[in-house]
Parts: structure tokens; C-alpha cells; sequence
């Protein structure tokens, strides 16, 4: 990764940019595509499946815009007025990258808790 | 096909991109209150990370600053009134039109930040824009006379504050004309001068121009494969 990790980014997410406070819906957009492409209800359904929470419209799109500006997902042809989104080469990167770093936290973290 | 009010809200690129299959999405499951509300915080965001320099900022500095230049200038050329706020009811008028369009101007200058959100520029537009209504309020009280104090001043320096916060966010980008001179205009508008405020408007025109001639490009921040 090339320049400095934004200093606003407390989440260790840097490797998708600095999205404010898009970045872990846009993680979760990412997670919804890395198995295949889907569109917007599809990627919303999935959200909810995983973390119990809906994915609102608004949320939705302002992640996928950011995401889509920065390389990271493409929408594919539409399929009646609907786009299905998948992950670009670099999104898979970004997301390998960004699980890595959520990986070695959580052992981090199991690791103080075995200690303390 | 129907499109939802709420997405008329959106910047006119946003639309053009998006629309269509949000609209699809929205007949296919209607949304509640909850997704509505998302919705127009969503548009919120748009307009304040756009994808390409949005013109309303050069308006809103161009108009209120010059507003407030000539203002500023009227109340320069009279002996000091009597009585607050006197003969100068006569230019709050205004100063009340102007206090809403900085604001905005404000807002604008803070797009230039592109998806980089740092705490300050969000504390900074939080801060002009609930000062800014308090303010606008409070001159209307004045011209209504039914009122008005130092209280003005109190909401005058917190929108100073939103200003020299999205100016600090703004020079910590590396934006520095826009940056400096909204540090500028901060500093303007707490001084109690009548020549500061000339000053102030002064400065605010000079940011419309920068803004016109110099429409930067949104930033990217880094990421993996650059």
C-alpha cells in the first residue's frame, strides 16, 4: 500500500482508503460480493443474514459509490433496471488485506484475554 | 416507473448513476420511516462528498460575500450609532441574508475534502451550521425589535468556530488557499471591528473566486495497489 494510513482511521481498515464513516458497511459490502456478484437488495439481505442488522438503501449506496470510485467493486451489465456488483481484483486484495489485519487483532485480543 | 421524492435530493451525478436501480430496489420493498431517514442522510452525504466540484458553493460565497462586503462597508462610512442597533437596522436586513449563504459557503469549501472526513471538518459543519440558524434567528429577533444582545455575538463566534475548524481540516489536506482563508475569516468575525467585517466579506468573495478558478478535483485517498 502506497502513502499513510488516514489518521482519522481508528478501525485498521486503511487498505480500502479512508471512508469515513462508511468503512465498515463498505467491509460488509465487501464480505456480501467476495463469494459472487449481487445487486443492491441482495447485498442488503445478505448484511442483515450475517451481522442481525439491516443494511439501510441510503447506507448502501453511499458505501458502493465510494467503493466503486476507488476500484474496489464494478457493477456488472443491468439486469432489469437492477446493476449486480462484484469485487474487482484490487477489491479482493483490499478485502484479503483488510481480514488479514481483522484476524491478527482478534488474536491479539484472545491472547490478552488468555493472559489477563 | 416512480421515483421516490427523496431521491430528487440527490446531486444530479449521483442520480444519473444510481436512480434507477434504487428506484427498482424501492418499488420492489417499499421503505419504512427508518429507510427514508437513511435515504436523506444519504443525499446529505452526497452533497457533501461529491463526486465532481459543485457550483452552489461559488454561489452561496459570491452572493454572501459580496452581501456582506457592501454591508460591512455601509457601516463603515457612519458614525458610531447611539443606540444598538440604530441607524444600522438598515443593513441587518442584509447581514440576515448573508449568515445563511456563508454557511452554505462553509459547507461548500468543506466538499473539497473529497471522502476524507476528519473529525474536525465534521465538529466544524455541525458547528456553522446550528450557530448559523441561532444567528440568522437572533438578527431576525433584532430587526423585529424584540430583542438582541451579546447573545449575537456568542452565535457569531461559534460559527467562527465551524469555520476555523473546516479550515484547519481543509490546511490539513494540503488546501491551503481555501484553508487559509477561511482561518482568515474566522479570525475576522470574532474581531469587533466594523472594518473586520468588510474584511470578512472581502475574504469570502476571495473564496468564491479561488473556489471558481481552482475547482479541485476530489481526492483520492491512497489504497492497496496504488
Amino acid at each position: 500500500m502506497s502513502g499513510k494510513p488516514a489518521r482519522d482511521d481508528v478501525s485498521g481498515n486503511d487498505p480500502i482508503g479512508d471512508l469515513g464513516g462508511y468503512t465498515d458497511a463498505s467491509v460488509h459490502i465487501m464480505v456480501a460480493l467476495s463469494d459472487g456478484p449481487r445487486h443492491g437488495y441482495a447485498i442488503m439481505a445478505e448484511v442483515e443474514r450475517e451481522t442481525g442488522r439491516p443494511m439501510r438503501p441510503g447506507t448502501l449506496y453511499a458505501a458502493l459509490s465510494r467503493l466503486e470510485r476507488r476500484g474496489l467493486v464494478e457493477a456488472m451489465p443491468a439486469e432489469d433496471r437492477r446493476h449486480p456488483y462484484r469485487l474487482t481484483t484490487m477489491g479482493t486484495q483490499a478485502l484479503a488485506a483488510v481480514l488479514d489485519r481483522m484476524e491478527a487483532l482478534a488474536a491479539r485480543g484472545r491472547e490478552r484475554l488468555e493472559r489477563g | 416507473m416512480t421515483v421516490d421524492p427523496l431521491l430528487r435530493l440527490y446531486p444530479g451525478p449521483w442520480r444519473r448513476r444510481y436512480s434507477v436501480e434504487v428506484a427498482a430496489l424501492l418499488d420492489e420493498h417499499p421503505p419504512g420511516w427508518r429507510d427514508r431517514l437513511d435515504l436523506l442522510r444519504g443525499a446529505l452525504d452526497a452533497h457533501l462528498h461529491p463526486w465532481t466540484a459543485p457550483t452552489w458553493p461559488v454561489i452561496a460565497a459570491a452572493i454572501g460575500g459580496i452581501a456582506w462586503t457592501f454591508a460591512g462597508a455601509v457601516a463603515l462610512g457612519q458614525p458610531a450609532p447611539p443606540d444598538w442597533p440604530g441607524y444600522l437596522e438598515e443593513t441587518l436586513a442584509i447581514f440576515l441574508g448573508a449568515v445563511p449563504l456563508l454557511a452554505l459557503a462553509a459547507l461548500g469549501a468543506s466538499t473539497r475534502l473529497g471522502d476524507r472526513d476528519p473529525a474536525t471538518a465534521r465538529v466544524g459543519r455541525a458547528l456553522v451550521v446550528l450557530a448559523s440558524v441561532v444567528w440568522a434567528v437572533l438578527v431576525a429577533i433584532t430587526i423585529a425589535r424584540l430583542g438582541g444582545d451579546f447573545t449575537l455575538a456568542i452565535a457569531a463566534t461559534a460559527t467562527a468556530g465551524g469555520i476555523l475548524l473546516i479550515g484547519l481540516a481543509l490546511l490539513g489536506a494540503g488546501d491551503g488557499w481555501i484553508g487559509a482563508s477561511l482561518l482568515l475569516a474566522a479570525l475576522c468575525l470574532v474581531i469587533p471591528a466594523t472594518l473586520a467585517q468588510v474584511a470578512y466579506g472581502v475574504t469570502w468573495t476571495a473564496v468564491a473566486v479561488v473556489l471558481l478558478y481552482d475547482p479541485r478535483p476530489v481526492p483520492m485517498p491512497p489504497m492497496v495497489g496504488r
